[in-house]
């Protein structure tokens, strides 16, 4: 299995392809596997090396106790382009993955084409995004714990949904799976890994990514957000201040674009890549 | 090239020591690799490396997986991925 160790973490990664340069960043909590299970790796990879990485404390990487902040994760994703000679890159983020996309856009504009990014919310916008504690996909995660006697509040916490489930008993392992299906509850079966780290803190931290920062961001961006999103007074924002910014919606989706409708998150990510390696 | 049996066989010996545990619970057809065998999502990715290099093949594992999730089977069954495998290798 291919590992770098770089930047104080161990980190999980694949590259494949020949061409010019996209790196797929996923999102908090997730894993290189919505590349997989949307095989976006093996149809990117026919036109463009494609290099993914699991995020430190994610997948298959090293969990650290910190180092969780969009402004570190950046140096991770620079580290690893370096390691991998990864050059002048299109960055395709899905949620988080697009603020670590769009921060290092910010840190460092000549090492980035363009960024794509799917239905992400930004720290640096919170004023903006008030509702975000209350945001429809955590209710419904909340739901679907409830049921299997695991609490994790009315507002989003991540740092207590890990703590939560770091002691979850075989019981409601069993619960949750009857509930949610195997593939949902080992998902949340491996978020234990995170307990006791800064990780839920620190990614929704605004990380000296505020919002004149995020407006100077001047590389070409497609912003992509879910028909059913709770996160559109970003994507209006964004539209009023980046000078470069194209956005769609995606059509029945609602946050996971990449896995419910892959068919047209596909279509518009190799849009928009191939537009940005064009320039 | 190997045949479905052959195949499963296999897996036995990939599962036994695979991506730092040991699983010697049953592994037939209709076993599921996230239920049955307590995959997660990543361990799915580990496995078709795991495939790709204990056949020494490039498996298209992405597309296996990419069907799956097309016609909506939310697990791996193990019979449906040594088929693949058997037509593929």
């Amino acid at each position: 299995m291919p590992f770098l160790e770089t930047n104080g973490c161990r980190f999980y990664y694949q590259q494949k392809g020949k061409g010019d340069d996209v790196v797929l960043i996923h999102a908090f909590t997730s894993s290189t596997a919505i590349w997989l299970f949307t095989n976006t790796i093996d149809r990117l990879a026919k036109k463009y090396r494609v290099t993914a990485y699991d995020l430190r404390g994610h997948g298959s990487s090293e969990v650290t106790p910190a180092g969780y902040r969009s402004d570190e994760m950046a140096l991770d994703f620079f580290e690893i382009n370096r390691e991998l000679d990864v050059g002048r890159c299109v960055v395709v983020g899905h949620s988080f993955g697009g603020v670590i996309g769009m921060h290092a856009a910010f840190l460092d504009p000549d090492a980035i084409k363009g960024v794509i990014f799917s239905d992400t919310y930004f720290p640096g916008l919170k004023s903006i995004e008030p509702n975000m504690g209350q945001s429809e996909p955590w209710a419904e995660l909340r739901a679907q714990l409830h049921k299997s006697d695991i609490e994790i509040g009315p507002t989003v916490d991540f740092g207590k949904l890990f703590e939560s489930v770091k002691g979850m008993t075989s019981g409601q392992k069993a619960d949750l799976t009857k509930n949610m299906g195997a593939m949902s509850a080992n998902w949340i079966a491996t978020l234990g890994r995170l307990a006791g780290t800064n990780a839920g803190e620190a990614a929704f931290k605004e990380s000296g990514f505020g919002m004149d920062q995020i407006a100077a961001v001047a590389c070409p961006v497609l912003a992509l957000y879910d028909e059913y999103s709770p996160f559109h007074q970003t994507r209006e924002f964004l539209e009023a201040r980046l000078v470069n910014i194209k956005s769609e919606i995606v059509s029945k989706a609602k946050h996971l674009a990449p896995l419910q409708n892959t068919h047209q998150f596909l279509k518009l990510v190799e849009g928009g890549i191939a537009e940005m390696h064009s320039l | 090239m190997p045949d479905t049996n052959e195949i499963i066989s296999d897996f036995r010996i990939i599962l036994s020591d695979f991506n730092g545990r040991e699983y010697s619970g049953p592994v037939e057809h209709d076993t599921l690799f996230m239920q049955d065998i307590g995959f997660s999502s990543i361990d799915v990715v580990i496995l078709g490396e795991t495939l790709e290099t204990y056949y020494k093949s490039d498996i298209s594992f992405g597309d296996f997986i990419n069907e799956m999730s097309r016609q909506n089977v939310q697990d791996v069954p193990v019979g449906a991925l040594a088929e693949y495998l058997a037509k593929t290798l």
